[in-house]
């Protein structure tokens, strides 16, 4: 193929291609988008599940920490109500039989066993007062590092009016006080057992023993309640009434439900009851001093029956976690950068041979074998679909090579043919008028080849002043056989034709010579005659030939058919009879070969015998080179553009007077 | 053109389809040679064959020939009238063996009469 | 729109009050002292009933706004508490006027009633006009009427403060166990009680915010049992207002111009009182301080006023009501006359009967 041939690789209609398409790009976006995808996905579940056990666990860690609250002040405040108690029994079970001083060395003692104690009193129920006693209600309590005492009752019996007092009196059992604050500022809170003697009628109030507790401890305890940074522990009385907030202004002035009356909230008084109800519980909350969505936990203290509450930020939580998942988010883009590069990266490699066939082989398509293909690199699909495509290229090369070179050889044998059908038609007679001294006969001969050589001929000679040889012939098959069998034949037949004169024998001895060494069965169709000119006489034998014509001079047109033998050449020994018929002077014979009667049009109709007689009946007073243009002109326009695969051979004579 | 092989009672049946010029003779004539050992008996249907050049009658009489030489019967048969003219003007229906029919054929060449 | 609201017309109610003043003055037969800016004003401690609470909301708002200044006093408060009552405080000499109940002020009074020369407190002006006083009840210890509370104890506070109670629960013939009640309703939500006496616009409402809701209580009104008795008023000791009685006058009104600013300054007014409170370290908390000045201004300005102004009057049918009562109930033998117990009760309106 020479490079004029290469086409441009866009006129064959192959464009670069576009982006969107590109294998690296569709890769790189199913990949990391379904990557992305599922990232978004886990993230998504990530969050919503981490939400739930964080939120359950945030609750159960609220209510944990109520109750853990509750249990580490009753565990403080037990102790000493357990000592208050045993003071009780102990006072109860001597029948109060001690001395003031005694009373005195006891609450010391009690002191100083106890440091969270602040002061301890016994205060009579006057009536009941030993006359020895100089005081109705000792107290004894810490004046910073020192113990003081005092006579609770030195200004008048209004103790029986406080709360520590009238309530163990009038309740009969001991009884934890609200909280109060007491003149040094503290908050404090009192715990009184009454104390019983024996009396007939059942046992008489005789007193109460009490112990005052500070309470600023409380803050620090439920300040150490690890709640996060927006959360926060309180403390509440049977009264509602804030014992610790982390708003000072609330404890011990405001209750849950001065609050929720500030707020016109009836359900922050509902849930404060639920909380002064014993029970443990918890229930969503929104955070006061905040405002966020909280969790609020409540256990009750079993010595004070005060309720210790923790405050959870759920908000708070909720910020975490979205830190959390942001982080995995980021981490996760991060990944998901990785994974873009990793891939454009994997995809760049296994594409790069795949974008570099892709790029040359347009050229190949083209034509241009010699453009550049990748070398295949490693063994993967692509290596081997390179090589596969170098070993299309070189094959698709030899064989352009080797059709190059077969056409050359067919163009030689072209050539040779070419020249084989040269001397072929230099063997016929082509110059016309044959004889141009002679007056007495017209003979023109017309051989119109096929495009491959064929194996037509026709003959004619003098043989002396008055006869004249007519041979038309057609060999068969095709090429250099048939030209080659065609010269033998018609080299035999002009020696026979000299030899002997009768046409029959004149074929017989023409077969049995071809028939000899013809294992090719190759044959030959042949008609001759022997025109004697002085008289018309015409003897002539056919050997499988077309019958020719014999064209009279009044007109008719006969078809010389009889007598007809086989055709020469495939076997020896065939006996061909000598035909005779007289010629006027004016009739004409027409020699011709099937390539005539037979000539197909495009539509594969034959020339036929039909428009034959018709010529040449028109042609009546036409010269034979006359009348046999005007039938080559007629089966011309009849084939027209439809090739020819046989020779159009035709042999005209006329015997003139 | 076409060429489908048939047996039919020891018979190898050769049906040629459509034309049999110098451009196809070579392959019916490998076909024929090769197979020619095979069957005691063939027979060339040309029922289907519109046009007959010199180079299949050439095949044809080559078959012909070689069958002879080998005494099997070789015959065709069913010929189109066009064909049977180039039959009848080469003079070759004198050396081939035509019949009208398959049926003829078979009967004439297949049973040893 | 300020001067649009008479309600809030405090600056021109305090001019009348203050011209009021200045008109009455020569009628109540005093020579008015013009403000004498020579002579230094007078010493004058007021003893409160209780500690710092909205029940006194007027007399911080009358010493804050400078109506006391304005009245030639310096006005120094004494509060009372359960140690020691306001009456106390009056009759010891602490104090030269004194907020009292009543109930209290005539029992103490009464004994004055057959020595005309005893010194004895005498009313200047009735701020509470009607009774704020209250039995709850525990629901849950089956109290649904009056009558049920038989054999129940119940909690009251000694002395004429609970009198009426006593003297309803008497008049029913209610057999019960009375228990002496301190400063706190906790017994009562200990239910060491079955009832407590309460004041509609103090314990009633810390009860409340206990977190107990009104239908765990019944609640009897003693107002609603026709024991409508006026409360708090403004005494001074007989001896001491002879000399004094213009000065008297002077601070009662300006007494009730705090009262009057209270009224239009209610949120003022809690500020204050809750201020006070903190400086006394009294625990308490706003919702319960505004409560109960709702309810005691709805006392001293009741909506039934009508033509007859009765802010600051006793009515001498409500006194001779009282006196009944507190006869019925053995605390007195005999109410001092009205004349003596209140001369400018008569003074103005003349011809009710008692006077």
């Amino acid at each position: 193929m020479n490079p004029a041939e290469r086409m441009n690789p866009a006129d064959l209609g192959i464009g670069p291609v576009p982006a969107k398409a590109r294998l690296r790009n569709r890769l790189l976006v199913s990949t990391v988008g379904i990557a992305g995808l599922i990232l978004c996905g886990l993230l998504l579940w990530n969050y919503l599940s981490f939400r739930e056990h964080l939120t359950e666990e945030a609750q159960v860690r609220a209510r944990f920490l109520a109750d853990g609250a509750a249990d580490r002040i009753d565990a403080t405040l037990s102790g000493l109500q357990s000592l208050v108690d045993g003071m009780a029994l102990s006072l109860s079970a001597t029948s109060l039989d001690l001395t003031l001083e005694q009373m005195r060395t006891l609450q010391r003692e009690a002191l100083h066993q106890q440091p969270g104690l602040y002061g301890t009193t016994f205060a009579w129920l006057p009536e009941r007062k030993p006359p020895d006693w100089g005081a109705l209600a000792p107290f004894s309590y810490r004046d910073g590092d020192r113990l003081a005492y005092h006579d609770l009752a030195h200004d008048g019996l209004d103790y029986l009016d406080e709360d520590w007092f009238a309530l163990p009196r009038f309740l009969g059992r001991a009884v934890w006080t609200e909280p109060y604050i007491h003149y040094t500022g503290k908050r404090m809170v009192t715990y009184s057992v009454p104390v019983w003697l024996a009396s007939p009628d059942g046992p008489l109030l005789a007193g109460v023993v009490t112990s005052d507790i500070e309470l600023d401890w409380l803050d620090r305890l439920l300040a150490d309640l690890p709640l996060g940074e927006q959360g926060y522990a309180l403390l509440i009385s049977r009264n509602g009434v804030y014992i610790s907030h982390p708003t000072d202004t609330i404890a011990m002035r405001e209750s849950v439900f001065s609050l929720a009356e500030a707020r016109g909230d009836p359900g922050l008084r509902q849930v404060g009851q639920s909380m002064l109800s014993g029970d443990p519980g918890m229930r969503p909350w929104i955070g006061w001093a905040t405002g966020e969505k909280s969790w609020l936990a409540w256990g009750r203290l079993s010595t004070t029956g005060w309720t210790s509450a923790v405050v959870i930020s759920q908000t708070q939580l909720d910020r975490e976690i979205a830190r959390l998942t942001q982080l995995q988010a980021l981490a996760g883009g991060g990944g998901l950068i990785l994974l873009f590069l990793a891939v454009g990266w994997i995809a760049r490699s296994i594409t790069r041979p795949i974008t570099a066939l892709s790029e040359a082989a347009p050229g190949i398509a083209a034509g241009n074998l010699d453009a550049p293909l990748p070398a295949p690199k490693g063994q993967d699909e692509i290596a081997r679909l390179t090589t596969i495509f170098h070993a299309m290229r070189d094959r698709l090369k030899q064989y352009i090579a080797d059709l190059e070179e077969t056409t050359a050889a067919r163009e030689r044998i072209n050539g040779e043919l070419r020249i084989a059908s040269d001397i072929q038609m230099d063997l016929v007679p082509k110059t016309f008028p044959a004889f141009p001294e002679r007056n007495d006969m017209d003979l023109c001969a017309i051989i119109q080849p096929a495009r491959e050589v064929g194996g037509d001929f026709y003959d004619f000679m003098l043989l002396d002043e008055e006869h004249v040889f007519l041979a038309i012939a057609d060999v068969s098959g095709k090429g250099v056989p048939a030209a080659l069998f065609m010269a033998v034949a018609r080299s035999l037949l002009r020696a026979e034709a000299k030899i002997d004169r009768n046409p029959g024998r004149m074929l017989e001895r023409l077969n049995d010579t071809l028939a000899e060494h013809n294992d090719a069965c190759m044959f030959v169709t042949l008609f001759c005659a022997v025109v004697c000119l002085s008289d018309g006489t015409v003897t002539y034998a056919n050997a499988g030939h077309n019958p020719p014509l014999w064209l009279r001079t009044t007109g008719s047109i006969e078809w010389i058919d009889s007598p007809t033998g086989i055709a020469a050449g495939p076997m020896a020994g065939l006996q061909y009879d000598t035909g005779h018929i007289q010629l006027a002077a004016g009739d004409g014979l027409l020699l011709y070969t099937d390539g005539v009667n037979e000539a197909t049009d495009p539509d594969n109709q034959l020339f036929g015998n039909e428009r034959l007689l018709e010529r040449l009946h028109a042609s009546q007073s036409l010269s034979c080179r006359e009348t046999l243009d005007a039938l080559l002109a007629d089966i011309l326009a009849h084939t027209g553009e439809a090739e020819q695969f046989d020779d159009i051979t035709m042999m005209m004579f006329r015997r003139l007077s | 053109m076409d060429i489908f092989c048939e047996k039919q009672s020891d018979a190898l049946i050769f049906v040629v389809r459509g034309r049999l010029d110098g451009s196809t003779a070579p392959a019916l004539q490998e076909q024929l040679i090769s197979q020619l050992d095979t069957a005691s008996t063939i027979i060339i249907d040309c029922s289907a064959l519109d046009y007959m050049a010199s180079a299949g009658l050439r095949v044809l009489l080559l078959a012909t020939k070689q069958c002879k030489k080998a005494g099997r019967p070789f015959g065709i048969c069913s010929l189109k009238d066009e064909v049977l003219e180039v039959f009848k003007l080469s003079g070759f229906i004198a050396i081939i063996e035509t019949f009208n029919s398959r049926e003829q054929a078979l009967a004439k060449l297949a049973s040893p009469a | 729109m300020f001067h649009a609201n008479p309600a809030h017309g405090f600056w021109v109610r305090a001019l009348v009050l203050l011209a009021g003043m200045a008109v009455f003055q020569p009628c109540l037969g005093e020579t008015l002292q013009p403000q004498d800016h020579a002579a230094p004003p007078a010493q004058v401690r007021i003893a409160l009933q209780w500690i710092p609470q909205s029940q006194f909301a007027g007399f911080y708002l009358a010493q804050q706004q400078g109506f006391y200044a304005a009245a030639g006093a310096e006005v120094t408060f004494v509060h009372a508490n359960a140690r020691r009552s306001s009456l106390e405080h009056l009759q010891d000499g602490e104090a030269e006027l004194a907020t009292v109940f009543l109930t209290d002020a005539m029992v103490a009074a009464a004994g004055a009633h057959d020595s005309p020369n005893a010194a004895h407190p005498v009313l200047i002006g009735q701020l509470v006009q009607r009774s704020n006083l209250m039995l709850l009840a525990w629901k849950d210890q089956g109290i649904e009427h009056l009558q049920d509370l038989s054999g129940h104890r119940i909690s009251l506070w000694t002395g004429p403060f609970s009198a009426a109670i006593r003297t309803l629960l008497a008049e029913r013939q209610i057999e019960y166990e009375p228990i002496p009640q301190n400063a706190t309703v906790n017994l009562f939500l200990h239910g060491g009680v079955a009832a407590c006496a309460a004041m509609e616009y103090n314990e009633y409402h810390r009860i409340w915010q206990a977190g107990v809701d009104e239908d765990r209580l019944t609640g009897f009104l003693l107002r609603d049992l026709g024991f409508d008795f006026p409360e708090d008023g403004l005494y001074a000791r007989s001896d001491w207002l002879q000399h004094n009685h213009a000065l008297a006058q002077r601070l009662w009104q300006a007494t009730l111009a705090g009262w009057e600013y209270a009224r239009a300054h209610p949120e003022q007014a809690v500020d204050l009182v809750l201020a006070e409170a903190e400086r006394a370290r009294v625990l308490t908390n706003r919702p319960h301080e505004r409560w109960m000045l709702e309810h005691l201004l709805a006392s001293i300005f009741p909506e039934t006023a009508g033509e007859s102004p009765t802010a600051g009057r006793l009515s001498p049918a409500a006194y001779t009501a009282t006196a009944q009562a507190l006869i019925a109930s053995g605390l007195i033998s005999e109410a001092l006359p009205l004349t003596r117990f209140c001369p400018d009760c008569c003074a103005e309106d003349g011809p009710d009967e008692p006077c």
